[in-house]
């Protein structure tokens, strides 16, 4: 097994200190850094494959979202330095009146592991926020994240001011959270849904045309 | 925005209030009754349906007792669960329990002049650090680090009381100031004029209403209250694969405090039984991280604690009620280990097929009723959710129609009254 496949397998069978040691030892090595990256974008399609096999679950995809985390911080001189090219731009956030962000996070290491350019506004986000987000960093995707059902309300409010911002038609609108389903997503007038990060991977690469 | 048509009682209340009890009761014990019950579960009122806002109901009590007599005698409920706050402190209750068991039980409850006077940093509220109308929330924290799992461990009632309490409760930084002493004089105050408000609503409610309210504690499962309380829900799930053997030792020292608050809370509540008219005293354990983990690590970390906790409620004679947050489904399995018909298992999100295959007949079941339905359907929607769903729960009985979700129901009036519609129609035996 090449030092790559090893990475690639410590991550994916989230043993941290391994993936750790490993990301340390290809940049030691001069691996470039697009071999690396290829890597961790092997290591979590393993890992989103496993979760809708049902083999892993949130609190695997909470300890893969730090594993990664922790990699993304340790290349970051590195990613500066080199500037490699982003796959797509996604401003994320929790929608206003909500300020649980556990699933948000997840989404954001996820997106960020699979070579996206995340903007993150945090938490209890007003519509203008993201208005303002989508003006400066034109995304290609918004994702809007609530965990209380009032959040629902909350999504169509933002959604409403993307429209009357006129920039509802440059960007595609996904929603995810533990209450949205069907019924939610056509409520607020958002493209897609998602309750799991996998799912939501998915439809946001579809939309940018990656694979 | 008004409610529409309000339903008269046609029956003495005296009457409603026997026909409601037995139809609960009967559903809890696994058996039929005249027809699936209907419990209003609300985590908070339904401010835009009542015409008042968050923070008034979380700070005035006599606007949440208004609200709560309102929202029960427009819909014609079996029961009603309302509380003018959030689940908030369970701590204080746990630091309590050894030295003063007669108080513990109480000083777990969180409004919103309670976070005003112990300043929190676990809950966030309206009219506060939230907009006037925005519902208020638990975010917890984390308020340990991972190396202090040993002190917990070593004696957690040392820790929470002289680590925890002064990170967690702005007002407690300094345990030897006038600020901490004046804190918790407020806080005795404030809980007598809750506990007040609160037995008027229930008398109001089973005298002039005709609804049975069944008294009530909390306690929580330990891997809970490390992840609510203490670290934060993300950090514990890390530490269950970085450092389990440590976060085990606390859970194992934490565990018989979550007990005992359960129990002691049981016999307090069981005081009010004859003034409340019920028999059953429920001891309400809302799960968090269950949704969280998988099957491997809820067998480690989360079914051993949450299986004693409910066979000595059990014991000690008291339902627990259950409160299954999330999607359930991967666990659901564990629930046949518990002896049958005593516990309510209230589910959020669930497949209801393999509840109905693997709980029903074994536990009485709660929940059903999404939020985003009654928000965003339409009567015709509700009605036809609601009757598949009583074609696979209601036979045999053992099942409790319930909104089940941990937020309030600003919901549309239309489609709550098609749901109780509904169950009048496809609900009876």
């Amino acid at each position: 097994m090449s030092l790559v496949e090893e990475f690639v397998k410590a991550i994916a069978d989230l043993r941290e200190k391994d993936a750790l040691e490993l990301v340390k030892k290809l940049i030691e090595q001069g691996v470039d850094l697009s071999t690396i990256l290829d890597g961790i974008r092997k290591a979590s399609d393993i890992i989103g494959r496993r979760f809708e096999e049902g083999r892993y679950f949130i609190s695997d995809l909470i300890m893969a979202g730090e594993i990664l985390r922790e990699i993304t911080e340790i290349l970051r001189p590195i990613i500066v330095k080199e500037k490699p090219k982003k796959i797509g731009t996604v401003v994320i956030g929790t929608v206003q009146g909500d300020i649980h962000d556990i699933g948000k996070n997840i989404v954001v290491a996820v997106l960020e592991a699979n070579g996206f350019e995340v903007i993150d506004l945090g938490v209890d986000v007003p519509p203008e926020k993201f208005v303002e987000a989508i003006r400066k960093h034109n995304p290609q995707v918004v994702g809007l994240s609530c965990l209380i059902t009032e959040g629902i309300e909350s999504m169509k409010k933002t959604i409403d001011a993307i429209k009357a911002a006129g920039l509802k038609e440059k960007v595609k609108i996904i929603i995810g959270g533990g209450r949205v389903d069907e019924g939610a997503c056509k409520y607020v007038g958002a493209d897609a849904w998602a309750r799991d990060v996998q799912t939501g991977l998915r439809i946001i690469k579809e939309w940018v045309g990656v694979k | 925005m008004g409610g529409g048509e309000i339903d008269v009682p046609k029956v003495e209340p005296e009457e409603l209030f026997k026909q409601r009890l037995e139809r609960l009761e009967r559903a809890i014990m696994l058996k039929e009754p005249d027809r699936v019950p209907i419990w209003a579960f609300c985590c908070f009122l339904p401010v835009k349906y009542l015409g008042t806002t968050y923070a008034k109901i979380a700070y005035d009590y006599e606007e949440f007792k208004k609200g709560t007599i309102k929202f029960a005698s427009d819909f014609d409920f079996d029961t009603i669960t309302a509380v003018p706050g959030i689940i908030g402190t369970t701590v204080l209750g746990l630091a309590l329990i050894e030295e003063h068991p007669d108080i513990a039980p109480p000083v777990i409850r969180m409004t919103g002049p309670i976070h005003d006077i112990l300043q929190d940093r676990y809950t966030k509220w309206p009219g506060r650090e939230l907009s006037e109308n925005t519902y208020p929330q638990f975010v917890g924290g984390r308020f340990m680090e991972a190396d202090e799992y040993d002190k917990l461990a070593d004696d957690p009632l040392t820790f929470i009381n002289e680590t925890l309490i002064p990170r967690v409760y702005r007002s407690l930084e300094k345990p030897s100031s006038a600020r901490a002493y004046g804190t918790l004089i407020k806080l005795g105050t404030e809980l007598a004029k809750l506990s007040k408000v609160t037995r008027e609503l229930v008398m109001e409610l089973k005298n002039k209403l005709g609804y049975p309210i069944f008294p009530r504690a909390l306690t929580e499962v330990v891997l809970d209250i490390v992840g609510d309380f203490m670290r934060h829900p993300t950090y514990t799930i890390m530490d269950l694969y970085r450092v389990p053997d440590k976060v085990r030792n606390a859970c194992d020292s934490l565990a018989p405090l979550a007990t005992k608050l359960g129990i002691i809370g049981g016999q307090t509540a069981s005081k009010l039984k004859e003034l409340y008219g019920v028999n059953i005293v429920l001891v309400f354990i809302p799960l968090h991280l269950n949704e969280f983990l998988s099957p491997k690590l809820y067998g480690e970390f989360y079914w051993p604690y949450l299986k004693k906790l409910i066979e000595d409620i059990i014991n000690a004679g008291f339902t627990p009620w259950i409160f299954f947050e999330g999607d359930h489904t991967p666990h659901l399995e564990t629930l046949r280990e518990l002896p049958k018909g005593k516990i309510i298992a209230m589910f959020e999100r669930v497949d209801w097929k393999k509840v109905a295959d693997i709980v029903k007949g074994h536990q009485c079941i709660m929940g059903g009723l999404p939020g985003s339905l009654l928000i965003s359907g339409t009567p015709k929607k509700v009605e036809e959710h609601v009757k598949n769903l009583l074609e696979l729960m209601k036979p045999g009985g053992g099942f409790i129609l319930a909104p089940a979700e941990a937020s309030s129901l600003d919901f549309k009036p239309e489609n709550l009254r098609a749901a109780i519609e509904a169950v009048k129609k496809y609900g009876t035996y």
